[in-house]
Parts: C-alpha cells; sequence; structure tokens
C-alpha cells in the first residue's frame, strides 16, 4: 500500500474494521512511513481524548424505577382486558381448529435481518399519527407474494394465506416493519381495486381499543376507528392483533379483510 | 394466556436482557436530544415498545442494537422534528488533513503543539461539539464512539449502508477536529472560560 490508500484506510484501521489482509498491510507501511505513522498518532490521540471527555455516567435508577412501573401498568392492563380477550379465544377456538391455518416458523426480528429495497418512511402524514403514529421499514418491494414471503419471514410469524394473490382483486405491493406507538410488527401493503390497504400485525392486546366501534361479525370481534383521511379495522387473529388502515370505506376494507 | 408467573417471567427477562442497557440508551438520548426531560422520556418511550414487542425478540442476539434501533427510529419519528438544527457552521472546508495542517502551522511554546492543543479540550467542548454536528452525523458518531458499536451494527441500527456509515464517521470526525480546534484556539475559549 502507498501513503494515499493508508491515508483513505486511517479511520477503518483505527477502528478495527479492515479485515486481516489490509490490516496487515497498514501495519507494515506505518512501520517505515514515519509521516503516515504520524498522522495515525494524531489521529488515534483524537479519538481517545474525544471519547474519554465525551464518556459520561448518569444516575438512571430512578429513570429504570419509572419504568418498571409502567410495565407494572401495563401488564395489569393486559391483565384486566385479558378476561374479554380470553372469552372471545375460547369461542374463537373451535373454529380455529376447523380452519386450518399452517403456521410457519418463522424467526423473529434479529439485528442482523438484512432486507433489499430497505427504505425508509418518515413519520407519515400527521392525521395519519393519531391512529397509529407509525413509522413503517420497507424490506421488499415485489408483486410476486412468495418473493415477499421470503423476505418477511424474518419479520415475524404471519398466516401462508396473506402470501396469495386473488386474480387481480387483490395484489402485493411492499413487505416490512411498522414501528408504531403499540409496538413493533411485521407489515404488508396490498393494492386493491379501490385503493390500498396497509396491514400490520401487533403483539395481542397491545392495541388501545378503547373509543373504537365493536361489530362481531362470525364470531370474531372488529374494531373500527377513523382517522380524517383514513379507516382502520382492528381483530384479533391466530393470537396477534391485525391493524388493517385504509383510504377505502369500511364496507369495502371488511370485504378485504373476509377475504382471508 | 399469560398467567401472572409468565408475566413476571417476561418481567425478570427483559430487566437483565434489556434494562442493563438503560444508562447506555439515556447517554445517547442526551446527546440526540440534548436535554434531560426529553432524554428520559425517549429513554421509557424506547423500554415501553421494546417491552411490548419483547415476545418477538430472538433471545441471546443483540439486545442492545435491538434497543437502540427502536429508540433511533422514535427519535427520528417523534424528536427530530422539534429540535433546532444548528448548521448555520459550513464544514465544506474540513479537509482530510485539517488538523494536521492547523498543529504544523501553529506556533507552539512548548514544543509539543499535539499536547497544547489536547491539554485545551475541555470535556463540556467535546459535548457541545457532538451536539453541534447535524444529527445524522450525531447520531453515528455517538454510537461509534460513545457505544463502541461496529460499522455493520450502526448500519442496522439506523436502516443504513455500511458505507453511508464510513463516510458520515469521517466527516463527523473532521466537523469534530474543526470545531474543538476553533474552541480551543479562539477568542472562543477566553469568553467560555468566565462561564
Amino acid at each position: 500500500m502507498n501513503c494515499r490508500e493508508v491515508l483513505a484506510r486511517l479511520y477503518e484501521y483505527l477502528d478495527t474494521e479492515l479485515d486481516e489482509n489490509d490490516r496487515k498491510s497498514v501495519d507494515t507501511h506505518l512501520e517505515f512511513c514515519t509521516d503516515c505513522l504520524k498522522k495515525y498518532e494524531l489521529e488515534e490521540e483524537f479519538n481517545k481524548v474525544v471519547k474519554s471527555k465525551s464518556a459520561s455516567h448518569a444516575d438512571v435508577a430512578s429513570l429504570k424505577s419509572r419504568v418498571l412501573n409502567e410495565i407494572d401498568k401495563i401488564d395489569r392492563g393486559g391483565g384486566s382486558s385479558g378476561a374479554g380477550t380470553r372469552s372471545v379465544l375460547f369461542l374463537l377456538a373451535p373454529l380455529a381448529a376447523a380452519i386450518v391455518i399452517t403456521l410457519l416458523a418463522i424467526q423473529p426480528w434479529s439485528p442482523n435481518t438484512k432486507g433489499k429495497n430497505l427504505e425508509r418512511f418518515g413519520p407519515l402524514a400527521a392525521e395519519h399519527s393519531k391512529c397509529l403514529s407509525e413509522l413503517k421499514e420497507f424490506k421488499i418491494e415485489s408483486s410476486d407474494p412468495q418473493e415477499v414471503y421470503a423476505v418477511m419471514k424474518e419479520v415475524g410469524v404471519l398466516p401462508e394465506q396473506l402470501f396469495t394473490s386473488h386474480q387481480g382483486e387483490i395484489d402485493m405491493l411492499k413487505g416490512g416493519v411498522a414501528h408504531t406507538t403499540y409496538g413493533t410488527g411485521p407489515h404488508l401493503d396490498y393494492q386493491l381495486k379501490n385503493g390500498n390497504v396497509s396491514l400490520i400485525v401487533l403483539p395481542k392486546g397491545h392495541i388501545d381499543k378503547s373509543g373504537l366501534d365493536r361489530v362481531e361479525n362470525n364470531g370474531t370481534e372488529f374494531y373500527f376507528g377513523s382517522c380524517p383521511k383514513y379507516q382502520y379495522v382492528v381483530w384479533e387473529w391466530d393470537n396477534q392483533d391485525y391493524v388493517a388502515i385504509s383510504e377505502m370505506e369500511e364496507e369495502k376494507l371488511m370485504d378485504f379483510i373476509t377475504t382471508f | 394466556m399469560f398467567g401472572k408467573s409468565s408475566r413476571n417471567q417476561k418481567k425478570h427477562d427483559f430487566e437483565s436482557e434489556a434494562m442493563v442497557h438503560t444508562e447506555a440508551l439515556y447517554r445517547t438520548a442526551l446527546r440526540m436530544t440534548k436535554n434531560e426531560v426529553d432524554a428520559e422520556d425517549l429513554v421509557q418511550e424506547t423500554l415501553l415498545k421494546a417491552y411490548r414487542s419483547f415476545d418477538r425478540f430472538e433471545k441471546g442476539t443483540n439486545a442492545k442494537a435491538w434497543l437502540f434501533k427502536i429508540m433511533t427510529n422514535t427519535f427520528i419519528n417523534n424528536y427530530r422534528a422539534k429540535q433546532k438544527e444548528s448548521t448555520s457552521i459550513s464544514y465544506d472546508d474540513v479537509d482530510d488533513s485539517y488538523l494536521h495542517s492547523q498543529l504544523r502551522d501553529k506556533p507552539s511554546e512548548t514544543g509539543n503543539p499535539e499536547r497544547d492543543f489536547f491539554n485545551k479540550i475541555l470535556d463540556r467542548d467535546v459535548v457541545e461539539a457532538i451536539e453541534k454536528l447535524p444529527a445524522e452525523f450525531r447520531m453515528v458518531v455517538v454510537l461509534a464512539f460513545n457505544e463502541g458499536f461496529a460499522y455493520q451494527e450502526i448500519a442496522d441500527i439506523l436502516g443504513i449502508q455500511v458505507g453511508t456509515v464510513k463516510s458520515r464517521l469521517h466527516r463527523g470526525r473532521k466537523m469534530l477536529q474543526k470545531l474543538l480546534w476553533e474552541y480551543a484556539n479562539d477568542g472562543n475559549s477566553k469568553e467560555r472560560a468566565e462561564q
């Protein structure tokens, strides 16, 4: 390596991010090139000074106990509404047994998950944020359900029938992750004849259903809500909370849901 | 479904896997939000979100990176908009050997200009300089310098390419060098000493 090549890799060398070959080449160069060595030592010292002078210790004991308190509230909240949820589940059990749902063994999110076409959208329109304050992170854009499924199985547990096309009636658009005020979960976008639908799957019992209109349909409870521009429906399926969000009217949205 | 004991177990696991990172989260939150009240709120929101989706978290994987990802997303989503960015300083003239040439051209009383420079840097200078960086550079710098995340981990946390991490960290370092050089050598330091 010459000086230019070494200097271009100085920070990666310093951060131990170089592979072994490159690291050795830089080592060798620094042994005989005092000019580069001086520059390296300056960067190394700067690194050390910034790290040590910005290192801080904070007492987070009271913050921790505050969080634990809130966690107790979440657990208690889940418990009190749990009675209702449990009875619905009980009613649904025979139905669930009747419908054979193929569950797929799927890995939960891990930081090493790599998706293609990763695209981050900022906060959605202000009116949408009143629903879920959702931040979407798309891992794949494709109209091929199988292709979306292949990526989405890294994101969460989803029933297979969500990954099927319905002859031009419902087409797959995108798959990804949604971060909402109620938690993080898999997120699928579909294109329908009259508009698009976002489907978000969250851990059960985390969505605040107070203030939503409850409608029972075929033994399942659906909760309808709306923001200025969007309609959304929340229901429990397969031990998870599903949310469908759309600009379409409620009836069309229900048609979409019952297709699955 | 969730009996009392399984709930206690979940809380217990969450404490030992996630809550142990509270201080690290708070440290970073403080650099991101630049004030203690918002930092505490951001950490609390992060941990509660994490708790809600803890069932999905695969035990034994990188819990710290997972939490930092939730926190940076929350920050970008909820806090960044209300933050006033101080981007009035231009960093375009900071070339790669900025510090090197400044030191070379600076007359030194002790004969060791590097020592002089590093000795003049105060802790609060460093913190102030980091907080002056535009948010996208600040996040990369804090994750690398203060939390010791690897480039790939930072890329995963922020949802950006490793190459982007590299270039932001590079520019972030150069910006810091320029700011700290100015703090240490300008009239600024006198006025700061009086504070």
